[in-house]
């Protein structure tokens, strides 16, 4: 997704222009990328640049002895995290936690409400995950940050232009909307749109740019249909399931294409939100990130 | 945090979250008891809907994990739903849902 090229990219650039004194994420990430994509770096390499920063260092080793991985005995060091869990696993608790961490500082208006919010993306992010591993995945942590970020233009809006925001936002209490149907009266943009130009000033991967700018709208993801049909459903688990509240009463409306490219049976449902609550609640661990 | 229509709301109620009007002023604050002029005041400013406290833990800066009032959860799920239900998948994700909020079990 790129601001120049998507659908309706001259009102998102009339929106985006005026978002001004974004946060940026450490440096530390694009050290990492830059480490992970030389075959030969050991796992002591990336520990000891992690180990260079002991706030992210105290992070990760909180997330990785949390319920969310269920590892029987305590794992004191960052060179013991990446040799059991992974360099990939290990990448996305530096970059959620990050992420975390740019968002938090910034100021909520008033009449949104940033603890259901995180609540909410956090369960959309386990319900990705779940959904992932079931469809066959392996890079699960990429579902889960996809869907902890699914919203994250909201939090954009709601800091960056509060004023516009608050009318959103009384328009979903006023008419009972969704908040999506809001932005676009409001704003004629959404959300979604806002994320994605936000993860794509990040240098973050294409990938996660699509899955998220194209949560609602799965159909135009294009080579990453799959993962924005998984982000698009794992929202709606999270909502059938109430974790949390992402500003809105009303669920989205289904994209039959992200239906049909999931391939699932609605006999799975029962699974899928057993097993969807049951790692929200391990991943509220992240709550704590947000505070 | 059910949204209860107006025409629901009784005096003694408290509100769950801030209640604006369409140009986004307030009009009632979070955490407020409803009086019958305050339900008079939003009849006027043809507000549809107010979210309502029905107990537990404090309004929105703690909000549960997820709404633990069985019948609250049921009315809220039934809301959300209203219109998706036309799509067979979704009724089928909404029947899934009832049946846990009915079964007990932890959500």
């Amino acid at each position: 997704m790129t601001v120049t090229g998507s659908p309706g990219s001259d009102r998102l650039r009339r929106v985006v222009d005026r978002i001004q004194g974004l946060p940026t994420l450490p440096a530390m990430l694009s050290s990492i990328n830059r480490l992970m994509v030389n075959p030969r770096t050991s796992a002591k390499e990336i520990a000891q640049l992690i180990s260079s920063d002991p706030a992210i260092t105290s992070k990760v080793l909180r997330v990785v002895n949390s319920s969310f991985y269920g590892f029987p005995n305590r794992i004191s060091t960052v060179t013991h995290a990446i040799v059991i869990l992974g360099f990939n696993t290990i990448r996305s608790i530096v970059l959620s936690t990050s992420i975390f961490d740019a968002l938090r500082k910034s100021q909520p208006s008033h009449g949104f409400d940033r603890a259901a919010f995180w609540r909410h993306s956090i369960g959309t992010g386990a319900c990705s995950r779940v959904l992932a591993r079931k469809l066959g995945f392996t890079a699960l942590e990429e579902f889960f940050i996809a869907g902890l970020l699914h919203d994250v233009g909201k939090i954009a809006l709601d800091s960056y232009l509060p004023e516009d925001f608050g009318k959103v936002v009384a328009k979903v209490r006023e008419a009972d909307i969704t908040m999506l149907e809001a932005e676009e009266a409001v704003l004629g943009v959404n959300h979604a749109d806002v994320g994605g130009w936000l993860l794509q000033k990040w240098s973050l991967s294409q990938g996660l740019v699509d899955a998220v700018a194209r949560h609602h709208s799965p159909a135009l993801a294009g080579e990453n249909l799959k993962p924005a049909a998984i982000v698009h459903f794992g929202d709606m688990l999270a909502r059938a399931l109430q974790i949390g509240s992402g500003g809105d009463r009303r669920m989205p409306t289904l994209s039959d294409e992200a239906w049909t490219v999931l391939g699932i049976g609605t006999d799975s449902f029962p699974a899928l939100l057993a097993e969807g609550s049951e790692e929200a609640d391990r991943a509220m661990v992240f709550l704590e990130f947000a505070r | 945090m059910p949204l209860f229509p107006l025409d629901k709301v009784t005096p003694g109620m408290k509100t769950a979250a801030p209640v604006l009007d369409s140009g986004g002023m307030l009009l009632v604050r979070e955490g407020a008891e409803l009086t019958p002029e305050l339900i008079e005041r939003l009849r006027n400013r043809k507000v549809p809907a107010v979210d309502i406290f029905l107990g537990g833990s404090q309004p929105s800066s703690g909000t549960p994990l997820a709404v633990t009032d069985p019948d609250a959860a049921q009315a809220a799920l039934a809301h959300a739903f209203e219109k998706a239900n036309a799509h067979p998948v979704m009724k089928a994700l909404f029947d899934a849902a009832s049946e846990r909020i009915r079964a007990g079990r932890k959500k």
